[in-house]
């Protein structure tokens, strides 16, 4: 076992290692590591007007997916919560395994079916991007959340404000939301890293003009070495400070 | 505000997510079936293309090839994390979920850096006298593509094997060990039966990713390896092509999807029932 | 059938505390109990039997064999483990004859033999239920039968009745003395139950601090105690501080006793140790060290009562049968017991 763990570890951290060398590489050809040491491949992303509008239109998807799973999921996850338990096992199985069953390829196809006819012409809105995003994170959110309220132990605090006469809506409100906070912060971070790195939808179905940072990353694969690997670790890193701020959270969340 | 009742107030709950879901996920999905069926030949169309029928084929081999490699990898992993102290293994836990948020397409570009042509292993074993074109193109490959798949299901693998692991209770093993049974016959005869269920969840779960994705595929080997993903996706991206039989290619694909996770899941009950009666 | 451990020593590398010097010696067919409070290293030496931890210095022998190199699963040890670890993915039968299957007995012969063995603790139709099925005392006797079945070189107890209830307890403390008996290997009974230790075991033996401070049959311990700690620790006892007087006198807080001072020099400080139910409550005249003294507490206990009086600035626990209280205690010089301080 503990053989096997160790090459995974290995295995685990040389793809990102080689990405960051190669990024402040001068040239990287037939040799095994780059050769000299420059920034002028980040400096050349920065500069480069279709990953600007790249990065732009990522970050307005990654903002309003996220606000969207807040006032989506997080009451869904409520209402699944105070359901009857049967209830809440299929909604949960299915919230779980639907996502599974149509691959993320099939579903934009059938959004480019429906969203390209002349009734419903929204193919390559922004907006359609993020109904998509939202679309395919909002299990998780559900799940996650849902996984909070049980772990806080939710009712047994809403029965004693309940008695203390605080009706449902301002248990809603007074109760529930600020004991999931923390977890709720944590499991948006996670949508955030999931949306910014969402590829495969999103290659099909953006427009032109608001092709999100991965979509644009693809095209980087044929050019220069030190360049793609400049634009890749720009979006390594910003999933990894998702993940660590999610990871925090969740270490506050679990100490209340 | 104050007198609305619980009951309204979960209608009011649901009702922006039952909408959004069948805007974006139901109509989309009913107008991709009704597209399979607007065209009778369609299917046979797609039936009778050998790619279709090649495509099928290496899918059902990356949908093996990769969760097993996950599955062997990842219950290692998990079992060594099961055992260390919980502050570290928290630690440890984020480090091996991380790849989860990664896009497919830093994994591809990672590994075209380590296993490509001019890759870092590639040029190591070149020094040993391995040739840098057959090494170069195995990533390339699907047991390649299927290596590089592992490097996201391996997480999915332990977030699974990892709760049924705690459970366990460890006590078991150092009584098997004192009733006679060697370490290999403890990982056979005591721990995997009882893990079994959450192994079959795991291989099905990471199957049906496996069968589904394609951003690594495309960014690795544009279109060239068959995979029913790739097929689908060429269908999809050409103009002027032929929508009726890429929404029956989508059926199949979704089809080969379902099966995995309705296998596992059965094996999963069946697997439960025998370890727990 | 014996067990021997030779001054064996053994710390965790992680700095843990473990076991040292200890040397324990277990006969033919003997059940030796052995408690302390947790941390203490009883476990540990369990352990070190079993083959979970290698000692760094010493020799273990079971029936002359030595233990060093051996695996645990080499050693041929039955051991019913604190929470049973059952099997539970495994019928009971199946339970029972799995360290038969691992020695290769037919398949037809070891589900005969793990019937019988079922039969003898009395489960006889349980065979074909999973363990999850059953009540914890009915766990226990699978556990026990597990650890029987292959005829083992030793029995090794570790807590095996901490999880039962109070009354079930009892009844399993019985069985398992039986079983072992008729088995007629040696057994080793790890607990931190003193009165479970006292009633079940031959001997016992009291670690503290990784090292075995006394051992000897429980009456040993109880009359003969060799430290304060030790008297606390096994069962009540009344503990004054004293001096030696003179020669068969004794100082205390309260008054001079008479009783034997041997081996204590004179103005030497000690410890006077006296059980409860030993001290007389209203005394006939003329008995010796006899005090005046005001009852302030009674407990009603059924059998006994427990009277709390108070002699000077001393305050002393007495026991007894007796339904009446007096105002003076006597104690009998011989149930005195002097401990150095």
């Amino acid at each position: 076992m503990p053989a096997i763990s160790l090459l995974y570890v290995l295995f685990l951290l040389a793809p990102p290692a080689l990405l960051l060398l190669g990024s402040f590489g001068q040239s990287w050809s037939n040799t095994l590591l780059p050769q000299g040491f420059t920034t002028q491949w980040y400096s050349q992303v920065f500069s480069d007007p279709s990953f600007r509008r790249a990065f732009a239109a990522s970050l307005t998807v990654v903002g309003a997916t996220c606000a969207l799973n807040l006032m989506i999921g997080l009451p869904l996850a409520y209402a699944l919560y105070h359901s009857s338990r049967r209830w809440l096992g299929a909604a949960g199985k299915v919230l779980t395994l639907l996502p599974m069953a149509v691959p993320e390829l099939v579903l934009a196809f059938g959004f480019i079916l429906t969203f390209s006819s002349d009734s419903l012409p929204w193919l390559g809105s922004t907006w359609l991007l993020i109904a998509a995003h939202t679309v395919i994170t909002l299990p998780y959110t559900v799940n996650t959340v849902l996984a909070g309220m049980k772990q806080v132990g939710l009712a047994r605090y809403e029965q004693a404000a309940a008695s203390l006469g605080s009706a449902p809506m301002q248990r809603f409100m007074h109760i529930a939301l600020p004991l999931v906070s923390a977890s709720v912060t944590s499991t948006m971070l996670m949508v955030a890293a999931l949306s910014l790195g969402e590829f495969q939808l999103s290659n099909l179905i953006s427009g032109f003009l608001n092709r999100t940072y991965p979509v644009v990353l693809l095209q980087a694969f044929y050019g220069a070495t030190g360049f793609a690997c400049a634009a890749t670790v720009i979006l390594l890193g910003l999933a990894l400070i998702a993940s660590a701020g999610a990871r925090i959270t969740a270490a506050v969340a679990g100490r209340t | 505000m104050r007198f609305i009742s619980f009951r309204l107030q979960t209608a009011i709950f649901i009702a922006p997510a039952l909408a959004l879901f069948l805007l974006f996920f139901a109509v989309p999905s009913a107008a991709m079936l009704a597209e399979a069926f607007s065209d009778a030949g369609a299917a046979w169309r797609v039936l009778s293309d050998p790619i279709f029928w090649n495509s099928v084929i290496g899918s059902i081999f990356i949908g093996l090839a990769a969760p097993l490699l996950s599955l062997v990898v990842g219950t290692a992993v998990a079992i060594t994390i099961s055992r260390m102290p919980p502050r570290r293994s928290g630690w440890v836990l984020f480090a091996v979920s991380l790849p989860l948020t990664f896009s497919g397409l830093i994994v591809a570009y990672g590994f075209i850096l380590l296993l490509g042509r001019a890759g870092f292993v590639t040029q190591i074993l070149a020094i040993f006298g391995a040739d840098p074109a057959t090494v170069g193109s195995f990533i390339f490959s699907a047991p390649g593509l299927a290596v590089a798949y592992s490097y996201y299901l391996i997480p999915r693998v332990v977030l699974i094997v990892l709760p049924a692991l705690r459970t366990f209770d460890a006590g078991q093993l150092a009584a098997a060990r004192s009733l006679g049974a060697k370490p290999g016959e403890v990982l056979r005869h005591i721990l995997l039966p009882q893990l079994a269920p959450s192994l079959a969840t795991a291989f099905g779960l990471t199957a049906a990713v496996a069968i589904g994705a394609y951003g690594t595929a495309l960014a690795l080997t544009g279109t060239s390896l068959n995979i029913l993903p790739l097929f689908l996706y060429s269908k999809i991206s050409e103009t002027g092509t032929d929508l009726p039989a890429a929404a029956v290619t989508s059926i199949v694909l979704m089809a080969l999807c379902i099966a995995a996770i309705c296998l596992a899941e059965i094996a999963h009950v069946f697997l439960t029932r025998r370890s727990r009666g | 059938m014996s067990i021997q451990f030779e001054d064996v020593s053994y710390s965790y590398p992680g700095g843990g505390a473990g076991v040292s010097q200890i040397d324990l010696s277990i006969g033919d067919g003997e059940l030796v109990a052995l408690i302390g409070a947790s941390g203490s290293g009883k476990t540990t030496l369990l352990k070190l039997l079993a083959g979970f931890c290698t000692p760094d210095k010493g020799r273990i022998r079971v029936n002359g064999k030595p233990m060093a190199s051996l695996p645990p699963e080499d050693r041929a040890l039955g051991i019913v483990f604190q929470n049973y670890a059952l099997f539970p993915h495994m019928t009971v039968r199946d339970n029972v004859a799995y360290p038969l299957r691992l020695r290769r007995v037919p398949r037809a012969r070891r589900a005969k033999m793990a019937d019988d063995v079922l039969d003898r603790v009395g489960l006889a139709g349980f065979g074909t239920r999973l363990p999850a099925a059953l009540s914890g005392g009915q766990q226990q006797r699978v556990a026990l039968a597990r650890a029987l079945v292959f005829s083992p070189g030793a029995l090794l107890l570790d807590e095996p009745l901490s999880a039962l209830d109070a009354n079930i307890r009892l009844q399993m403390r019985g069985e398992i003395r039986r079983a072992q008996q008729a088995a007629g290997i040696s057994a080793l009974h790890v607990t931190h139950d003193q009165e479970e230790a006292f009633s079940i075991a031959d001997r016992v033996a009291v670690m503290r601090a990784g090292r075995i401070v006394q051992i000897g049959t429980p009456q040993d311990l109880y009359d003969r105690p060799v430290d304060r700690e030790l008297a606390a620790f096994v069962g009540q006892a009344n503990l004054w501080d004293g001096r030696v007087a003179a020669a068969g006198r004794i100082a205390t807080g309260f008054g001079e006793l008479s009783c034997d001072t041997a081996g204590f020099a004179e103005g030497a400080s000690v410890t006077v140790c006296v059980r409860p139910e030993r001290i007389l409550p209203d005394p006939e005249a003329g008995m010796p060290n006899t005090f005046r003294a005001a009852p302030t507490a009674t407990e009603f206990l059924g059998p006994i009562r427990r009277i709390t009086m108070q002699a000077g600035p001393t305050s002393l626990m007495i026991e007894t049968h007796r339904r009446t209280t007096g105002d003076a205690f006597a104690i009998p010089p011989e149930a005195i017991r002097l401990l150095a301080s």
